[in-house]
């Protein structure tokens, strides 16, 4: 049997029939994620012109590797982040068309280096997560390794005397961590996120911004803070102010005045680089 | 930073983008991030773009625009200016000003600074002038051509004959009084024909366009007879305004509002400051007003005191200054890496990638912080590993605050070496504000010299000013025990005006004391033979002479432009922290020794001896125990007496006796130890008048076989060393 004059590409066709070829498949691609190359034939694309046709998907951004032309596979990876904020390593292959595990890592790998993605570690799983995944910045990681190890010392010190941690020490020592971020399930959708568990205080804090906000457009951090709870609320507010600055949503800026602020107004400001207090917020809306 | 001195000159090889944490508006060289705010320079490049397309435009409504842009210390204002400059080139002509400390801005102090700052060169480089690109653009506009290339047209019109050249420039005049009728012809004239000057001619013609008050030779060269006259300058502004619009718009940038705060909080400064700008907005048609200021001192503390009117035609339009987000520090890191003279690998070397992430990802970081943070880590070496130290808290939890540090009084050694080498920078500026100041043949600025004495005032004790207001023949009075003392800045380069201001300030006799002050790069010739004996009747009357030497007027410069700098929180300690301005304050206190300045100590002193000062002979120099009482080395003689030194020393022999100092040496010690570093020539002159038998030879020989107590600069400057200061209590009397 042999095959038809069309599978074989025999025939020369028209470039506007090959438009057409390629532009079905890269639907067919962007629809399923990879396909093989094979798939060419079966659009009656002729085999004389197979290399221009990839030649075009290539341009049109799919990515041609082997016997494969799949959709890149850091925006695979980059899709699935978006509907579920992490992703298991182990199995990073499963989350992807048209790759094996080690085409998968090398990319996660790229996109954590173009800083589109973190690597985290969850128990002693190494996961993918997205950017605007609450997680710890270097110098947290930092300042709780140095925690975690004035803690294991005093737990080592109790059991070897016999005696116990006070509960409130434990959680002094952990507070900026836990705190910081607002109860999240790791793994949890975006949906999930947006619709389920926002803190009502992430609420608060967005409309007392704009409601104090000055005629410079700026929010005088004390003021907020007294709105939302003073001194009780200050640790909450200002972990959800160090959250939305390093989501790139608000700006914390130093305080620059001459000796305006008071002991009690600097007690309710953020600590900021180079002993500077962090006194006024603003909402960023556009890249300036 | 100070608006008075000249483009600075390029970094030399081998400098690090580091060695400075502080823009200079007028760096010919500079390492910029566009992206950063952006949005604000497009704000200000678009209101040029519609001043100057409004003025090209006939029929069109020519306006003033203003903008208002705001940020914390350290966030990059100043460096928008320079910015602005390279962007535009000769397409705008910047004006760079700050409120001065001690006195209020007046319509002639703008027109003055305008014109100065035109002698400045445009960022394009290759020597043009703002003068020129100025004059050559408005020539381009008026032939029909593209302003944009003012060059070519100042050449073509140097290149012209003398006649055809005042042909050209009445043709202009004309031309632009059909446009604009309310410019001032003669304004006009002057100020088209400027560049193709002589250099002798066009410092006065510059003098005259600058509201300044004309030497006699000058106002021979120009053919007129007086100095722009105080009803004359709003319309000179305004003839400005409209002749620069259609090709290089005037950008006047009022930096660092925060320094109209005075002392007392009461507001007036501020007020008039808004007056000021209004009347610029209102009255005055071309212009790009653009003011800057920390955005707290701002909300809290200028805009509560304007009126509503005000706040619409000073805060209208508003900008505020970003921080950059975690890229742009990446990248701005990047840029000022790329200019380290040795790099030996790719960025993020030396700071490594742990450090240039805490950087970029610490909130409220700004561009000045950055820079900080990467001088300390440079000084740390590439390989060193980051310590705990360096971890940055920008955290929930209270560290430590300016105000707790302040109370530590921690690493006190460091703050004080931080503020000396700024204190030292402030005096080199001032003495390069002088050096122009002579090149033009005029005085220091007056209004800086009069700031300067009120900010001095505050560290002595027991005086109080009560008026600061350099538009005034006396410009200030200051309460000192019980009695007013009027003083007067005689800033005159004409005998006849200076004649008048001696008139006004012996006027103020009659309600107190009376303290006349003038440079020594002024002292009257002795042709002004009437200003002479005028003088010397008001001085017999019972005024007092103090004549500033240079470093006298530098040393006053510098403190009010260092703490303009501190209101400013431009003065950081070793970490990167703002100083207060009470700190700053207290270490001036205790370290500038300003009690013993010529000036504060001839107030001081006479309080203390008021009743002498009233009996004795005005016009005899300071009694050789006043000079030691009072500690005032500098020259406290009539110009007259400083003549008479000049001639011979033992002229002055039997006014100035010795202190008591059995020897040269020990006279030495009390002199040097007033003065701390002097000149070897104003050690002599000290010396000889305190011990008139001394002789030049004998003083260089007993320093010479001090080498304890005395330190040399090359061998024509000499400072105290430490021994010397320990043995002298803070009157300059010698305790051992």
């Amino acid at each position: 049997m042999g095959k038809s004059a069309k599978a074989r590409g025999c025939a020369p066709e028209d470039p506007k029939v090959l438009a057409e070829a390629v532009a079905a498949i890269a639907k067919l691609v962007a629809d399923e994620g990879a396909v093989p190359k094979t798939a060419l034939a079966k659009h009656g694309i002729p085999r004389a012109e197979a290399a221009r046709a990839l030649e075009k998907l290539a341009a049109s951004g799919l990515e041609i590797a082997g016997k494969i032309v799949r959709v890149p596979l850091q925006k695979q990876l980059t899709s699935q982040l978006a509907t579920s904020s992490v992703l298991p390593l182990r199995s990073i292959d499963s989350y992807v068309q048209g790759a094996n595990k080690r085409d998968a890592m090398a990319a996660a790998t790229e996109l954590v280096a173009a800083g589109r993605a973190r690597f985290v570690v969850r128990s002693t799983e190494l996961l993918l997560a997205s950017v605007d995944t609450p997680t710890l910045a270097e110098r947290d990681l930092h300042r709780l390794e140095s925690a975690v190890a004035k803690l294991a010392a005093a737990v080592k010190l109790a059991r070897r005397k016999g005696g116990t941690l006070l509960r409130a020490d434990v959680e002094e020592a952990l507070r900026g961590f836990v705190s910081a971020a607002p109860p999240r399930p790791i793994g949890s959708t975006r949906d999930d996120r947006v619709t389920g568990t926002k803190l009502a205080l992430l609420r608060d804090i967005g409309a007392s911004i704009d409601e104090h906000r000055e005629s410079s457009g700026l929010t005088w951090v004390p003021k907020l803070v007294r709105a939302l709870g003073g001194l009780p609320a200050r640790e909450a507010v200002h972990a959800e102010l160090l959250r939305g600055a390093r989501a790139g949503q608000l700006e914390l800026r130093p305080e620059s005045g001459m000796g305006r602020l008071s002991e009690e107004d600097a007690a309710l400001c953020l600590a900021g680089p180079q002993g500077s207090r962090l006194s006024w917020v603003r909402r960023i809306e556009e890249k300036s | 930073m100070s608006t008075l001195h000249p483009p600075s000159p390029s970094p030399p090889d081998g400098s690090s983008p580091f060695d400075n944490n502080h823009a200079d508006p007028w760096a010919k060289t500079f390492i910029d991030l566009p992206s950063l705010n952006a949005k604000v320079t497009d704000a200000i490049g678009a209101a040029i773009q519609n001043v100057r397309l409004a003025a090209r435009k006939d029929g069109a409504e020519l306006r003033t625009s203003s903008i208002l842009v705001l940020g914390p210390a350290g966030a990059g204002k100043t460096h928008l200016f320079a910015r602005l400059r390279h962007k535009l080139g000769p397409r705008a002509v910047f004006v760079h000003l700050r409120p001065l400390v001690g006195t209020e801005m007046t319509p002639r102090y703008v027109l003055g600074q305008i014109v100065q700052q035109l002698g400045y060169e445009t960022a394009e480089g290759n020597g043009l002038k703002q003068l020129e690109a100025l004059v050559g653009s408005s020539f381009a506009q008026l032939d029909g051509a593209n302003p944009e290339f003012p060059r070519m047209f100042v050449g073509e019109i140097a290149a012209l004959d003398e006649a055809k050249r005042a042909e050209k420039i009445e043709w202009a005049v004309e031309k632009l009084l059909e446009r604009h009728q309310e410019a001032d012809e003669m304004y006009l004239a002057r100020l088209l024909a400027a560049p193709f000057m002589k250099p002798a001619q066009q410092r006065a013609a510059l003098a005259w366009l600058a509201g300044r008050e004309l030497e006699e030779s000058q106002m021979k060269r120009l053919g007129v007879t007086s100095s722009l006259p105080e009803e004359r300058i709003i319309q000179a502004l305004q003839t400005l305004g409209v002749f620069a619009a259609p090709g290089a718009p005037i950008v006047l940038v009022f930096d660092q509002l925060e320094n109209l705060m005075d002392a007392e909080a009461t507001g007036t400064r501020v007020r008039a400051y808004a007056n000021l700008v209004a009347e610029l907005f209102d009255t005055m048609r071309g212009y790009v007003l653009v003011q800057m200021a920390l955005d707290t001192e701002w909300q809290q503390a200028i805009l509560p005191q304007l009126s509503a009117a005000q706040k619409t035609r000073l805060g209208g339009q508003q900008q505020v200054i970003a921080l950059p987000t975690p890229s742009q520090s990446r990248e701005l890191i990047a840029r000022w890496i790329e200019h380290l003279p040795y790099r030996a690998e790719p960025f993020p070397w030396p700071f490594g990638e742990r450090r240039v992430s805490m950087w970029a990802e610490t909130p409220g970081m700004t561009p000045r912080m950055l820079m900080i943070a990467c001088k300390h880590a440079l000084a740390l070496g590439p390989d060193a590993p980051l310590d705990e130290a360096e971890v940055i808290q920008a955290a929930p939890e209270t560290v430590r605050s300016s105000s707790t540090a302040i109370a530590d009084g921690s690493d006190d050694g460091a703050d004080d070496a931080a503020l000396e080498v700024a204190w030292e920078s402030h005096l080199q500026r001032a003495r390069a504000a002088l050096d122009e100041a002579a090149q033009d043949r005029r005085s220091a600025d007056t209004a800086r010299l009069v700031g300067g004495i009120a900010c001095a005032l505050r560290f002595a004790g027991g005086v109080t000013t009560s008026r600061v207001d350099a538009r005034h023949h006396v410009q200030l009075l200051a309460q000192a025990g019980d009695r007013v003392h009027a003083v007067a800045v005689l800033h005159q380069t004409h005998p006849r005006s200076a004649i008048t201001a001696l008139e006004r300030a012996a006027d103020a006799l009659s309600k107190g004391a009376v303290i006349l002050v003038r440079e020594r790069a002024l002292e009257a010739p002795p042709t002004w033979k009437v200003f002479h004996s005028t003088l010397s009747t008001v001085l017999r009357k019972g005024a007092r002479w103090i004549t500033l030497e240079r470093d006298d007027a530098a040393r006053l410069l510098a403190l009010e432009s260092f703490l303009a700098a501190a209101k400013s929180r431009d003065l950081e300690d070793a970490g990167g922290r703002a100083f207060e301005e009470r700190e700053v304050s207290h270490w001036i206190a205790r370290t500038v020794g300003v009690e013993r300045w010529p000036l504060v100590a001839a107030l001081v002193g006479t309080t203390a001896t008021a009743a002498s000062a009233e009996e004795g002979s005005a016009d005899a120099p300071l009694s050789a125990s006043e000079l030691d009482a009072s500690a005032a080395p500098a020259e406290a003689s009539t110009p007259a007496a400083s003549a008479r030194r000049g001639k011979s020393a033992a002229g002055t022999s039997g006014a100035a006796s010795a202190s008591g100092a059995a020897d040269t040496a020990a006279t030495i010690r009390t002199c040097l130890g007033q003065l701390q570093i002097a000149s070897l020539e104003r050690l002599v002159r000290e010396v000889v008048r305190a011990k008139p038998d001394t002789t030049r030879n004998e003083i260089v020989s007993t320093l010479d076989a001090m080498p304890e107590q005395v330190r040399w600069f090359g061998r024509a400057i000499v400072a105290v060393k430490d021994a010397i200061r320990s043995t002298t209590n803070s009157d300059g009397r010698e305790v051992r």
